[in-house]
């Protein structure tokens, strides 16, 4: 069962998609503190749980995730009271790093439903997914540089990597507001959709996703995101270690199947 | 050179074509051929008139994948005290070895896909400097499909070739793309129609390279390659030694 300890943030469990609903429909689903500390207790569950095969973020009503609000982030966490620092900008993103950080490394696919406003923070949620889906005419947009705030959170590392330089300098210091079409161009988004046919076309990658041999898919994503930083031998070193030291039940079945001529039944084991 | 049957070696000018030659296998390749290329390409890097390297296959493709079948692996005595019990057949050491010394060429470096480039054949391709492909080439690795670890060295080569953003449908959904969609995605060079040897199509293309003045070719090789992995400061500090 994933139980949240927040009526801001639903969680569900269905045949192996695990999906967290950002619920605050009348914000646009901003981000406050509540939401992001039960968004990180379920994430870390699920990384350790065989029945989840897929997380998928979503937002309720019309938008994915528009950020956060300094004066609308609730309570600064009981569980960070050690790590508060009251800088000049506010409080350190101490408790949102520490949830992309776990969604980013997180051995499972993940999915993000970019439907309508990503904003801000919303799409550092976005990007620290796997697959991002968005419908043509959603607004995706960074405009923290417009409104004099620092984006600290990790942006800054992951989009020159995700979209290259010199789309992520338009992104971040411009704030210009992108489509979800434009999106889809410039390679940030896995997807673009009509609306019409979004929610069928979602479904279909979130099940396929779930279907796949996903702890083959966990060590594969993990070479390829720990590689980013890491000098060629390095990584040489660092996939054999990897296939070295994992073993994937699933692959049995793959070979299996291969004979036999069939479609694989893998479990993510 | 190597006598091979499975190797065809032949020279087009300042081409030198290594050819991958077991069509019925889809040119699968095994252990003897990943040594026959590694001979290879220390007699083309030696080779004075050899001014461009080339890789294709015969046949219906170009590299189906790894032979991960008995019969032809033998296991070079080199790689018996790295093996380990885990895994299956020597699969990734040779593939490494050989990707790395396609890749430490300081001549281009050309894979010319047609059909399959799958699996061995996409860390093949990953490691030379130019890909020219078929319009409906299907270029990716399909592995993860069958629970294997995959990712034996492409893993840091996909995200350095192209943003991330573009590697997920290959490298996570294991999903090969066709050689348009490479060439949109700016992993492929240019494509050619179905159909057409590449060998001649490309004829042109591969000509054209092998114009280019080769000390500062494999200068500027040994340079962007070395400073993927540098901070700016080191990277302007740093003299490439070739």
């Amino acid at each position: 069962m994933y139980e949240t300890s927040s009526s801001n943030l639903l969680a569900d469990l269905t045949g192996g998609v695990l999906r967290l609903q950002l619920n605050r429909p009348e914000k646009s689903n901003a981000l406050n503190y509540e939401m992001v500390t039960a968004a990180l207790d379920l994430v870390k569950k699920a990384d350790e749980d065989w029945d989840v095969r897929v997380v998928v973020l979503e937002g309720a009503g019309d938008d994915f995730c528009a950020g956060e609000a300094p004066e609308d982030m609730g309570e600064w966490p009981e569980a960070y009271a050690h790590r508060f620092h009251q800088g000049a900008h506010g409080p350190g993103p101490i408790p949102q790093q520490d949830l992309f950080k776990t969604l980013r490394s997180l051995s499972k696919p993940t999915v993000a439903l970019m439907k309508g406003r990503t904003m801000d923070a919303g799409l550092d949620l976005a990007c620290v997914s796997d697959v991002r889906l968005a419908e043509d005419d959603s607004v995706i947009a960074d405009t923290r540089v417009l409104k004099a705030q620092h984006a600290v959170t990790g942006l800054a590392y992951i989009l020159p990597r995700l979209i290259g330089q010199s789309q992520a300098m338009r992104l971040l210091l411009t704030g210009e507001e992108i489509s979800g079409k434009e999106a889809e161009r410039i390679g940030l988004v896995y997807g673009s959709f009509s609306s019409g046919e979004y929610k069928e076309k979602s479904e279909e990658i979130i099940n396929e996703l779930a279907a796949m041999p996903t702890r083959s898919y966990a060590l594969i994503k993990q070479q390829i995101l720990n590689q980013l930083d890491m000098p060629y031998e390095t990584a040489l070193m660092h996939s054999l270690a990897v296939r070295q030291t994992n073993v994937i039940e699933d692959t049995k079945e793959g070979m299996r199947a291969f004979r036999e001529k069939r479609k694989p039944e893998y479990k993510g084991r | 050179m190597t006598d091979l049957k499975e190797l065809i070696i032949t020279d087009d000018g300042p081409i030198r074509h290594i050819r991958f030659n077991r069509p019925e296998k889809l040119n699968a390749l095994n252990t003897t051929m990943h040594e026959g290329v590694l001979e290879e390409l220390r007699r083309a890097e030696a080779e004075e008139g050899v001014r461009v390297i080339a890789f294709s296959g015969e046949g219906r493709s170009f590299c189906a994948g790894q032979d991960i079948g008995g019969g032809s692996n033998a296991v070079p005595e080199r790689y018996r005290e790295r093996m380990v019990a885990l895994d299956i057949g020597l699969g990734p050491l040779m593939i490494q070895d050989v990707t790395t010394a396609i890749r430490n060429v300081l001549k281009p470096t050309v894979a010319l896909m047609h059909g399959h480039a799958l699996g061995a054949g996409y860390d093949y391709a990953t490691s030379c400097d130019f890909r020219l492909a078929s319009e409906d080439c299907r270029f990716g690795d399909p592995r993860v499909h069958r629970a294997l670890w995959a990712a034996e060295g492409w893993s840091y080569k996909i995200t350095r070739l192209i943003p991330q953003g573009w590697t997920t449908r290959m490298s996570l959904r294991g999903e090969p793309l066709t050689g348009l969609e490479a060439e949109a995605a700016g992993l492929v060079h240019k494509t050619y129609p179905a159909g057409e040897n590449l060998r001649e199509a490309a004829r042109e293309y591969l000509l054209k390279l092998a114009e280019i003045p080769p000390g500062s070719y494999a200068v500027i090789k040994k340079s962007i390659l070395d400073s993927l992995d540098l901070s700016y400061e080191a990277a302007l500090a740093h003299v490439p030694r070739v």
